[in-house]
C-alpha cells in the first residue's frame, strides 16, 4: 500500500469531521465531528511514520498517536461534562442557540 | 492483490462508508453507534501500519472509553426518540460544497508533493517495549504533562458538571 | 528456613486482611456482633502476625550466622526493560528485630486499644486503620528493595494522617494531621530524590537495575567514584535519604508536626508516633548503613542536626504544661539521640536505642493514656496530682518507664544512651556530645516534673473528679506493666564492652549491620580504584586517618567509665532539682519564676522557641500575600487592560461623534451608513457562533492553498 491511499482515507475523514464540526447543531454530534478530525490527523501521524524515514525513531508517530488519544480522552470528558451542565441549564444543547457570549 | 491490501481497501471503504453515515445521519444516537464502529476499524489501519500496541490503545482507549463516553452523553441529553432537525440549511449546504473543496484541496495538495519516502517501509514487529521506553525516556515530559492534563480535565468535568461549591 | 520462607509473607498480610475487612464490613460487623467482636477480630491479625515473627526469630536465631539472610521473592512488580523491581522480603537480623518490636508492641497497644477505645463510634475505624498500619510497616521493615520500603514509609504516613485526624470533626485535630502530612511530605521528597539518583547512576553502569538492599551493598564502592555537580554522589545520596528521614522521624526543622500528632488517641501516639513509625527513618538509615558509612560528611550533617533536635526538643519539653506534649518533646528528643548515634557511625548502638526507646516511651504513653481516660480527658498536668495512690498499676509503671528514660543505672535507657554518648564522644566530637548530655539532665528533668505533678503532691482538679478517678481495667493496665518491666531489663542485651557485657545486640546485627568502627580499614574502596586514577600519597594518609580515629577500645575504658558516671550524676542532679521545685519546695519555684529572666525563658519555651509562627510569618504569610497579590493584579491589571481598552473605545466613539456633527449633512449621512455597514458586519463575527467561523476559515484555507498552488506550484 501507498502512503497516498492513507492520506487519502484521512483527508476524506478530516473533511467529514470538519464538515460535522461546521453544520453541526448538537454539541454532542460536534464533538463526534472533532473526533472524527482527531482520529484522522492520527492516521496521518502513524502512515507517516511508517513510510517515510525518520530521525530518531520510527515509533515517533505512534507515540504521537498516542498522546493524541490521551488528548481526545481529555477533551471528550470536558466537553461532555460542559455539554451535561449546559443541559442542565437550559435543557437542550443546540449549539446555535448557546450564545451567551454574543458580543 | 495481497491481503494486507485487500485489509487495506476493506477498511478504507468501511471507515469512509462509516464517516458518510455519522457526518449525515439525523439521529444523533446512530451516529454515536456508527462511530463507535468506524473507531474499530481505524484499530485496523494502525494494525496494518505496524502498530500493534497503538492498535490496542486505540481499541481500549477509544473505541471502549471515549465513545462509550459520547453514547452516555447522547442518551442523557438528546431526545433520542426525535430525530434531529434537518440539517440541510443554507449553512449546511454551503459547508459541505465547502468540505468538497477542502477535500479536493487536500488531495491535489498530496499528489502535488513528493515525500521523501523509505526504500521499504519499517519492519514490522512488537513495538511495546520500544514504546515503553521511549515514554520513559524521551517523551517523559510529554507523557507527564498529560497526565497532569487527564488529572485536571477530570477533576474539572467533575466541578463543570456538580455547578461548584453552594454557598 | 521453609517455615521462615513460608511466615514471612504472612506477616504483613495478617494486618492487611484485617484492616480490609474491618475497612469494609466493619461497619456492619460493629452493629450486628457488638463491639467487642469486632476488637477481637482487630486484635487477632496482630497477634498472629506477632506469633509467627516470635517463632520465625527463634529458629532464626538457631540458624547458622551465614545463612542468617532470607529472601523471600513472591512475584514481578515493575519489570520494565533493565527496570527489574520485585516484591521481594529480606528477612535478616535487622528485620527480624524489627519485625519483634513492631508485631510485640503493637499486639500490647491493640490490647490496651480495645479499653481505650471504648465506646467510641467510629471503634471499627480505629481498628481499621491501626492494622494497616501495622501492615505498612511490617511492608517498610520487610522490603528486600527500596521501592517496596518506600510503599510501606508512604502507606505509614497515610496512617499516621488518618489516625492524628481520627476524630476529624475537630477542626483543629483535621489541621494537625494535614500538618503531619504536608511535612512528612518533603521529608518523602527527599527520599524519592535519593532513590532517583540510585537509579540514575545504577542504570549508566550496569544493565539491571532491582534496587535490592544486597545489590545496592555490592555496588556501593563503584557508585562511591560517581559525582553530582561535584559533590560525591553517595554524600548526595545520603543527605536525600536524611531529608527523608528527618520529615518521617521528626528531626529538626521538620519536627513540628510531631507534637501536633499528639490529637490522635492516645495508642496511635503511643504506636505509630512513639515506637514505630518515627523510628522508621533510624530503621532506614540501619538498613542502608553501607551507604553512610562512605559518606563521612553526610554523616556529620546527621549528628550536627541530631544534636540539635536533642537538645531543642528537650527544653521545650521542661515548660509544657499538656501532658502528652511533654512525651512528645520527649520523643523528639530521643529520636535526636538514635540519630545522633547514626551520625557517629555507631549504627547497631541507635537501633539498640530504638528498641529501648519503644519499650519505655510506649509505656509511658500508655500510662498517659490512663491518666487521661481516668480523669476524663484532662491532658492539663497542673490539675493533676496524687494519682499513685488511686493508680498504683499505672503510677509504678510510669515511675518504672521514667526510671529507664532518664538513664537510672542498670534500667534499658542507661545503657542504649550511654552507649551513644561514648560513641558521639570519641566519633562525632566532644560538641555534639555535649549538646546530648545537656539534653541528657533535661531529660531527666522534665520526665520528674510530670512525674511528680502528676502522680504525687496534691491532687489540683476538681475534688469530686479525684474521688470517682479509678484505676482502669485490666486489659488496660496490663500492656504498661509489660512494657515497663521490658523497659527496665532490655538493656542487658547490649550492656557495653568497657563494663564486661559484650555488647551481644551489637554482634548480633553484626551481618547486617556493622558500626563504623568495627569496618574493617577502607579495602573494597580500594581494590574499586584500581581502575580509577590514585596517587601515591593518597594511601598512607588514609590509613593514618584510620589510626587516629579508631583507637584500641583499651585505652577508653577510663573514659567511658567517666563520661558514664558524669551522666549519671548530672541526671541525678536534675532530678534532685525536680523533686525540690515540684514536689518539696512549690514556693522556690514560684519565687524563681516571678523574676524577669526566667519568666521570659519559659515564655519563650511554652511556646515552642515560636517556631509555627516562624513558620507562619516566613512561609505561610508570603504565599498567601502571593496569592492577594495575584488576585489583585488580576483584578487591576489584567481587568483594567480590558476596561481600558473599551474607555478608549467609547472615547474614539466620543471623537469621532464629535467630528461627525462638525461634517457637512451627505459626507455625515455617508460616513454614518458606512460605519453601520461596517459595524454590521462586525457584529456578525461576533454571533457566538463558531461553527460559521470554523466553516467560514475552512472555505478560506482551502481558498488559500489553490491559489498558491496556481500561482506558485
Amino acid at each position: 500500500m501507498t502512503l497516498q491511499a492513507y492520506l487519502i482515507v484521512s483527508a476524506v475523514l478530516f473533511s467529514l469531521g470538519a464538515v460535522m464540526f461546521v453544520s453541526k447543531r448538537n454539541t454532542i454530534a460536534i464533538l463526534m465531528g472533532v473526533e472524527l478530525v482527531l482520529n484522522a490527523a492520527a492516521l496521518n501521524f502513524v502512515a507517516f511514520a511508517y513510510f517515510t524515514p525518520s530521525q530518531a525513531s520510527q515509533l515517533d508517530g505512534q507515540i504521537f498517536a498516542i498522546f493524541i488519544i490521551l488528548l481526545a480522552a481529555a477533551e471528550a470528558v470536558v466537553a461532555l461534562g460542559i455539554a451535561l451542565a449546559a443541559y442542565k441549564a437550559y435543557r437542550h444543547i443546540q449549539a446555535d442557540q448557546l450564545v451567551a457570549l454574543k458580543g | 492483490m495481497n491481503l494486507p491490501e485487500l485489509f487495506f481497501y476493506l477498511f478504507a471503504g468501511v471507515t469512509v462508508g462509516f464517516a458518510v453515515v455519522v457526518a449525515f445521519s439525523t439521529n444523533l444516537l446512530h451516529s454515536a453507534f456508527t462511530l463507535f464502529f468506524l473507531l474499530f476499524f481505524m484499530a485496523g489501519f494502525y494494525a496494518l501500519l505496524g502498530g500493534d500496541f497503538l492498535a490496542m490503545v486505540q481499541l481500549m482507549v477509544y473505541a471502549g472509553g471515549i465513545n462509550v463516553l459520547l453514547i452516555f452523553g447522547t442518551m442523557l441529553t438528546a431526545d433520542v426518540a426525535q430525530p434531529e432537525r434537518s440539517n440541510l440549511s443554507f449553512q449546511g449546504v454551503l459547508t459541505f460544497f465547502s468540505g468538497v473543496a477542502f477535500t479536493a484541496v487536500l488531495l491535489a495538495v498530496f499528489e502535488h508533493t513528493t515525500w521523501p519516502l523509505l526504500e521499504q517501509p519499517a519492519e514490522v514487529g512488537p513495538t511495546t517495549i520500544d514504546i515503553g521506553k521511549l515514554l520513559l525516556k524521551e517523551y517523559v515530559l510529554p507523557f507527564e504533562v498529560i497526565s497532569f492534563l487527564l488529572v485536571a480535565a477530570m477533576v474539572g468535568a467533575i466541578m463543570v458538571v456538580k455547578g461548584g461549591k453552594e454557598q | 528456613m521453609d517455615f521462615i520462607q513460608f511466615a514471612v509473607p504472612l506477616i504483613p498480610l495478617f494486618p492487611l486482611g484485617g484492616a480490609l475487612i474491618l475497612g469494609l464490613f466493619g461497619k456492619k460487623i460493629q452493629a450486628s456482633l457488638g463491639e467487642s467482636l469486632t476488637g477481637i477480630l482487630g486484635c487477632a491479625a496482630p497477634l498472629f502476625a506477632a506469633a509467627l515473627a516470635f517463632a520465625s526469630f527463634f529458629l532464626f536465631l538457631g540458624l547458622p550466622i551465614e545463612s542468617r539472610l532470607i529472601r523471600v521473592d513472591l512475584a514481578p512488580w515493575v519489570s520494565v526493560a533493565d527496570f527489574q523491581i520485585a516484591w521481594a522480603f529480606r528477612y535478616d537480623a535487622l528485620s527480624a528485630f524489627m519485625l519483634l518490636i513492631i508485631t510485640g508492641i503493637g499486639s500490647l497497644i491493640h490490647i490496651y486499644s480495645l479499653g481505650y477505645m471504648q465506646g467510641d463510634r467510629s471503634f471499627w475505624r480505629f481498628f481499621s486503620y491501626i492494622n494497616l498500619f501495622l501492615g505498612a510497616m511490617l511492608l517498610l521493615v520487610l522490603g528486600d528493595n527500596l521501592l517496596v520500603m518506600f510503599l510501606g514509609w508512604e502507606g505509614v504516613g497515610l496512617c499516621s494522617y488518618l489516625l492524628i485526624g481520627f476524630w476529624f470533626d475537630h477542626t483543629e485535630y483535621a489541621a494537625a494531621g494535614k500538618k503531619a502530612f504536608l511535612f512528612n511530605r518533603i521529608g518523602d521528597l527527599g527520599f524519592l530524590v535519593g532513590v532517583i539518583l540510585l537509579v540514575l547512576y545504577s542504570s549508566l553502569n550496569w544493565d539491571v537495575v532491582t534496587l535490592s538492599f544486597s545489590e545496592l551493598q555490592d555496588r556501593t564502592s563503584v557508585l562511591a567514584r560517581f559525582t553530582v555537580w561535584q559533590w560525591p554522589l553517595l554524600e548526595v545520596v545520603a543527605i536525600s535519604f536524611f531529608i527523608g528521614a528527618m520529615g518521617k522521624s521528626a528531626q529538626f526543622p521538620l519536627y513540628v508536626w510531631l507534637p501536633d500528632a499528639m490529637a490522635g488517641p492516645t495508642p496511635v501516639s503511643a504506636l505509630i508516633h512513639a515506637a514505630t513509625m518515627v523510628t522508621a527513618g533510624v530503621y532506614m538509615i540501619g538498613r542502608m548503613f553501607f551507604i553512610y558509612s562512605a559518606a563521612p560528611h553526610a554523616l556529620g550533617f546527621i549528628a550536627l542536626i541530631a544534636g540539635i533536635t536533642c537538645l531543642l526538643a528537650a527544653t521545650i519539653g521542661m515548660a509544657q504544661h499538656d501532658i502528652k506534649k511533654v512525651l512528645a518533646y520527649s520523643t523528639v528528643s530521643q529520636l535526636g539521640y538514635m540519630f545522633i548515634a547514626m551520625g557517629a557511625g555507631a549504627f547497631s548502638y541507635g537501633l539498640f536505642h530504638l528498641l529501648t526507646h519503644a519499650a519505655f516511651k510506649a509505656a509511658l504513653f500508655m500510662g498517659a493514656g490512663s491518666v487521661i481516660i481516668a480523669l476524663h480527658h484532662e491532658q492539663d498536668m497542673r490539675k493533676m496530682g496524687g494519682l499513685l495512690k488511686k493508680m498504683p498499676i499505672t503510677g509504678y509503671s510510669f515511675i518504672a518507664a521514667t526510671l529507664a528514660i532518664m538513664g537510672f543505672p542498670l534500667t534499658s535507657g542507661f545503657f542504649s544512651k550511654d552507649e551513644i554518648l561514648e560513641a558521639a564522644f570519641t566519633e562525632a566530637g566532644v560538641g555534639i556530645w555535649a549538646l546530648g548530655f545537656i539534653a541528657a539532665g533535661i531529660t531527666s528533668f522534665y520526665m520528674w516534673r510530670l512525674v511528680f505533678m502528676t502522680f504525687f503532691g496534691q491532687y489540683r482538679g476538681e475534688e469530686q473528679d479525684y474521688e470517682r478517678c479509678r484505676e482502669q481495667p485490666k486489659k488496660t493496665v496490663l500492656p504498661i506493666a509489660i512494657l515497663a518491666a521490658a523497659a527496665l531489663l532490655l538493656g542487658f542485651l547490649n550492656v557495653p564492652d568497657f563494663m564486661g557485657g559484650g555488647e551481644r545486640f551489637s554482634k548480633y546485627l553484626q551481618p547486617v549491620v556493622v558500626n563504623l568502627e568495627d569496618q574493617a580499614p577502607p579495602l573494597p574502596a580500594h581494590a574499586a580504584m584500581e581502575t580509577a586514577p590514585s596517587t601515591s600519597t593518597e594511601q598512607p594518609a588514609l590509613e593514618d586517618h584510620d589510626l587516629t580515629q579508631h583507637p584500641g577500645p583499651i585505652d577508653h575504658t577510663t573514659l567511658e567509665w567517666s563520661l558514664t558516671v558524669a551522666t549519671v550524676l548530672w541526671s541525678f542532679f536534675t532530678a534532685f532539682l525536680a523533686w525540690y521545685f515540684y514536689l518539696k519546695n512549690p514556693q522556690a519555684r514560684e519565687k524563681l519564676m516571678s523574676k524577669a529572666s526566667p519568666q521570659a525563658l519559659f515564655t519563650l519555651l511554652n511556646n515552642k522557641y515560636f517556631v509555627d509562627e516562624l513558620y507562619d510569618t516566613i512561609i505561610v504569610e508570603p504565599l498567601q500575600k502571593l496569592y492577594r497579590f495575584l488576585a489583585k493584579f488580576d483584578q487591576l491589571v489584567v481587568d483594567g487592560m480590558v476596561n481600558g481598552a473599551g474607555h478608549l473605545g467609547r472615547i474614539s466613539g466620543q471623537v469621532v461623534g464629535l467630528f461627525d456633527n462638525k461634517i457637512i449633512d451627505g459626507i455625515v449621512n455617508e460616513v454614518a451608513w458606512f460605519c453601520q455597514l461596517g459595524g454590521r458586519g462586525f457584529s456578525l463575527m461576533q454571533s457566538g457562533r463558531i461553527q460559521a467561523l470554523v466553516g467560514a476559515s475552512m472555505l478560506l484555507f482551502a481558498t488559500a492553498i489553490t491559489l498558491l498552488i496556481l500561482f506558485l506550484g
